[in-house]
């Protein structure tokens, strides 16, 4: 394995949600490492808290959300910076120039109203990328080319109703690539999008990381993808990290008893089982989380212990994370 | 455990309930064991009486609305004077009493007086008869109108739903002010032939005004203004009752009633109507508000009630000649009347629609149930 | 374009019937009248029954009603009707101009346009004060700010705009004179037919500038209902933008705050703009109530003037023209629509 070199490290983070109904207490002290150029998945069941963590990083948390505490770590070449303290004027100078998004939905999180050629534009001369805005539209074109936009100078006129899901989606991409970040924030990238289409996006990606030399993080709820696009791999549960390790070591030898239950219920793309079972029991209510171990409600190795303490995050064997009291006795 | 006694309630809530159980039992009265068929429905009525009663808009578009019509009801009977009483015939010195100033009796107008030597508190509360009378009228003439073309038109469709559209069309094309100033001027004249040839009606708008029968030839224009209001309003609310219906129409309950064989009339009476009741109530609540501006406006311009006859419009029209004076009371205080009572409808009808909404029931449900807990 | 202009043509020709719709039920009106308004326009009681014959000639009123109708429709097309209370000829006294007006003075300026001119200035209170009003209230939602603009949409559409008036007037004038309330200075020379562009247009600044001084708090007292309709309409939508997905990916890709508003008012516009429409007509309406207040000769008092002398040719005139305006206003809403956002198609 090779020597890490971390890129952006997350520490300790907590986020709530003031809803008139209680506090969601959505994100419960979450902590991982992304190692510069590699692709880092948070896979969990929706609700698991993966979107609001990958927000969190820049401090893009929707109202009536939090950020109680933590730490985002974030490695430049002349130094480390706590996003969590940055200014937001400063903030702003990162996201979308240094930590770029891509958006679940590519129909929703293109303005309708102007060419997808102006918001590409957009990005570059908000961040001082492209001194003119005449200069930004051309290199809007190299953009769009470079995510494989068919007919990019027609296309770059063209308005976010005119082209397909998954011509949005390049251009969705085009827009987080503009500016030639460092790392890019992927959140489902693919799930609205027709089969065949995710296919060719997630190609796109992987061959953008290696050309480009960048870190994605992938945020999905698809085992497949994941065994196919990542490097390491984290397991959210309940707003926990509750597995985290390589995907050879997640997936051949799975610890946690939530992500056994997961990889049971989809097909494994690494090893084979004899059928599906889905995890009994539901998400739990985040409001009143049951105490402990978030998931005892629904494990069948359920201890006492499980019940009182939330169990730690350690190292089984080097690289492989596991927050069970199974292991950590 | 009826859901009467799980929640935690104020003083406006047990009022509420109270008000509920008479309208229950009266039902109950009419048609035995209604209450027990429709306890859901009960229950739904008695949040939306709480939600309303925890909207701050709502309480005061309440007390501002009942108080309208109680001074409507009551004003003329506790008047301290008639609005013709002129005593500036008595006495000049009567003229121009500033509020709260005192006459040469030593009597206090507590609104002052007018260039007639009219007492302004009077003035209101006739002119509040005026206007209640007025937007009842319209509304109980002119609803009906506007509910069964919305209802044909939307129920419909076709060809029918498109000539009603293209006559609201005409009306909606130009100013709803304009319009009814034309029908106002040319109406009165048929309106009084009318009511000549009819004491009975003109007897019944006498008392319903609260008028001296010297005043009766004026009754023609006061009717004339109600009517033409009736005119300018049926298109826009039967455009809303349209609305409301097409929707409601696209209901699966309404498709198995057509597929149980019942008739057209039965499924626009029994299931639609029921169903665009709270849009329908929202708006007319909202629509007594304009009813009694438009109507003031009408009688500003000099078209409506005829002066001795109180009405808030005119005695602002009246008044205003001696504004440049310096007598303000005669102009700005009625005006503050129409204000209130108008803010009144809108504020109340803004609450109901919150409260209507099944979504502030639910809220307003969880909350008094978690202080419970 | 080709689109745009078909769409334009197919429009214009639905206004037709609309149009004789709406003569047609203003006539009928004025047939309701039973008195006899050849004796009204001759002059009363005492008018000498030649002279009432020779109106009744002139303006067909032996004749059936739909010969009459006609009649008046024609020559209300070529302008060639004259009105029996001002003597002009009623395009005249609405858009032309007349060498001698009612009061005896003449005007380069139709009683359209003085109305036009009043609607147009409370346009620019709607949209200078309400729009910023409801973004603000939007940004700082359910701060002290936000209810003050709710209150104030309500309040707005419970004013009897007389009051209003009144008030202002007591309060600018009655106590303190800043105001004028005679008068209407006209520029030398008509060009656009706004008096207050004119005068710029013309160098007259003076003369700009007391038009301005005349008709400022007319235009707010009308424009008042508007404006916080305006507030609360851009409140709701904007809000609804502003929670939209992209101005989210708009955060994300690290936009300006300016610029994300940009975004999300563009957005709001349709609405907006529909209702704004709705605002010009409802101002043109509000226009002959303004104008009696603030004693301003518009086309507003013009029609209430025609309709209490039973000028019923006057009045049809106006209220083709007021229908005419209206329509238009709905209109141009529609090609706005097209000119914001480009999905719309026609």
């Amino acid at each position: 394995m090779e020597i890490c070199k971390p890129i952006l490290e997350v520490k300790d983070l907590y986020v709530n949600f003031y809803t008139y109904a209680g506090i969601v207490k959505a994100i419960d002290g979450v902590t991982f490492t992304v190692c510069e150029g590699e692709t880092f998945c948070l896979v969990g069941e929706t609700g698991c808290g993966k979107t609001v963590t990958s927000r969190a990083i820049t401090k893009l948390v929707p109202e009536p959300g939090r950020i109680e505490k933590g730490e985002i770590i974030y490695h430049t070449p002349y130094g480390k910076i706590n996003l969590l303290e940055l200014p937001e004027d400063k903030l702003r100078e990162i996201r979308g120039k240094e930590i770029a998004y891509i958006f679940q939905d590519p129909a929703a999180a293109l303005d309708p109203l102007y060419t997808i050629g102006y918001q590409i534009a957009e990005t570059m001369v908000e961040h001082k990328t492209v001194p003119k805005w005449k200069e930004a539209f051309i290199k809007a074109i190299d953009v769009l080319r470079s995510v494989l936009m068919p007919d990019p100078e027609k296309r770059v006129k063209a308005y976010p109703h005119e082209l397909s899901g998954g011509m949005k989606q390049r251009s969705v991409i085009g827009i987080g690539l503009s500016n030639q970040p460092r790392i890019i924030i992927a959140d489902e990238p693919t799930s609205y999008l027709d089969v065949t289409i995710q296919a060719q996006i997630m190609d796109l990606l992987r061959k953008l990381k290696n050309e480009k030399r960048l870190t994605i993080i992938l945020i999905t709820h698809n085992m497949g993808l994941v065994a196919e696009m990542c490097d390491r791999v984290a397991v959210m549960y309940a707003g926990n990290i509750v597995e985290l390790g390589t995907v050879e070591q997640v997936f051949k030898n799975p610890l946690h008893p939530y992500t056994k239950g997961l990889l049971r219920a989809v097909p494994n793309p690494l090893t084979k089982i004899e059928r599906l079972e889905a995890i009994p029991g539901t998400v739990p209510n985040l409001i009143y989380p049951p105490p402990g171990c978030r998931f005892h409600p629904r494990c069948s190795y359920t201890m006492d212990i499980c019940k009182r303490e939330k169990p730690r995050l350690v190292e089984i064997e080097p690289g492989h994370h596991v927050a069970c009291w199974l292991y950590s006795r | 455990m009826s859901a009467e006694e799980v929640y935690e309630k104020k003083l406006l809530d047990h009022l509420s309930d109270f008000f509920l159980k008479g309208i229950v039992k009266i039902i109950d009265s009419i048609r035995p064991g209604w209450s027990v068929r429709n306890k859901s429905k009960i229950d739904e009525w008695r949040l939306m009486f709480y939600a309303l009663n925890r909207s701050p808009t709502g309480i005061v578009g309440l007390i501002l609305v009942a108080s309208f019509i109680l001074i409507g009801i009551f004003g003329p009977l506790v008047a301290p004077y008639s609005y013709n009483d002129l005593l500036v015939f008595k006495n000049t010195h009567y003229r121009f009493i500033p509020p709260g100033g005192r006459g040469p009796g030593g009597e206090i107008f507590l609104l002052g007086t007018d260039d007639y030597g009219r007492d302004m508190l009077s003035l209101v509360l006739y002119g509040a008869r005026t206007s209640l009378v007025v937007a009842l009228l319209v509304i109980i003439l002119g609803a009906p109108i506007g509910i069964i073309l919305g209802l044909i038109s939307g129920y419909y469709g076709g060809k029918i739903d498109e000539l009603i559209m293209r006559i609201t069309d005409i009306f909606l094309a130009f100013p709803g002010l304009i319009l009814a100033i034309a029908f106002a001027a040319t109406l009165p004249d048929r309106i009084r032939g009318l009511l000549e040839t009819n004491p009975w009606l003109q007897n019944i708008m006498l008392s319903l005004f609260s008028l001296d029968p010297a005043d009766a030839p004026r009754l023609a224009n006061l009717l004339s203004v109600i009517i033409a209001i009736i005119i300018v309003w049926w298109p826009g609310y039967t455009r809303i009752v349209r609305g409301s219906t097409l929707s409601a129409r696209e209901n699966v309950y309404v498709e198995a009633a057509k597929a149980m064989g019942m008739g057209s009339w039965g499924i626009m009476i029994k299931h639609i109507f029921p169903n665009i009741l709270a849009p329908i109530l929202v708006i007319l609540t909202l629509d007594v508000g304009s009813v009694i501006l438009l109507e003031a406006g009408l009688s500003y311009l000099g078209i409506g009630a005829q002066p001795p006859i109180a009405d808030w419009g005119r005695i602002v029209y009246d008044g205003s000649r001696w504004l440049i004076r310096g007598y303000w009371w005669l102009s700005l205080l009625p005006g503050i009347f129409i204000l209130l009572t108008v803010l009144g409808f809108n504020l109340l009808g803004d609450a109901l629609r919150d409260v209507l909404d099944p979504k502030a029931r639910r809220s307003i449900e969880f909350k008094l149930k978690k202080k419970k807990r | 374009m080709a689109e745009l202009k078909r769409f334009i043509v197919r429009r214009l020709v639905t206004f037709i019937p609309t149009l004789i719709g709406v003569t047609l039920l203003v006539f009928i009106i004025a047939n309701l009248i039973p008195a006899d308004p050849a004796r009204a326009w001759a002059g009363g009681e005492k008018a000498s029954p030649e002279v009432i014959e020779r109106i009744r000639e002139e303006y067909h009123l032996n004749d059936p009603w739909y010969v009459q109708y006609v009649f008046l429709m024609k020559k209300l097309f070529t302008n060639d009707i004259v009105s029996p209370r001002t003597h002009n000829k009623i395009w005249d006294d609405l858009i032309f101009g007349t060498s001698q007006g009612v009061a005896g003075a003449g005007t380069k300026y139709g009683r359209f346009f003085i109305t036009l001119q009043l609607t147009l200035f409370a346009f620019l209170y709607i949209v200078f004060i309400g729009i910023p009003l409801g973004v603000l209230s939007a940004l700082k939602k359910d701060s002290p700010l936000d209810s003050a603009v709710r209150s104030l949409a309500l309040v707005g559409v419970s004013t009897p705009v007389f009051w209003l008036g009144y008030l202002l007037i007591y309060i600018f004038f009655v106590r303190f004179r800043v105001i004028e309330l005679a008068g209407f200075p006209e520029p030398t020379q008509r060009i656009t037919g706004i008096m207050v562009i004119d005068a710029l247009l013309l160098g007259e600044n003076d003369i700009a500038i007391q038009i301005i001084n005349r008709l400022a708090l007319p235009a707010f007292v009308l424009g008042f209902i508007g404006i916080g309709v305006i507030a609360r309409i851009t409140r709701n939508a904007f809000l609804e933008t502003w929670n939209a997905d992209y101005i989210e990916f708009g955060k994300a890709r690290g936009l300006r705050k300016s610029r994300l508003m940009r975004h999300a008012l563009k957005n709001a516009l349709v609405p907006i703009v529909t209702v704004l429409g709705l605002q010009f007509g409802g101002l043109l309406g509000g226009a002959p109530i303004t104008e009696t207040v603030f004693g301003i000769p518009g086309m507003g008092r013009y029609m209430i003037e025609a309709i209490r002398n039973f000028d019923y040719p006057a009045l049809i005139g106006g209220v083709l023209l007021f229908a005419l305006i209206y329509m238009l206003a709905n209109l141009i809403v529609d090609i706005t629509y097209a000119l914001i956002d480009p999905r719309v198609r026609y």
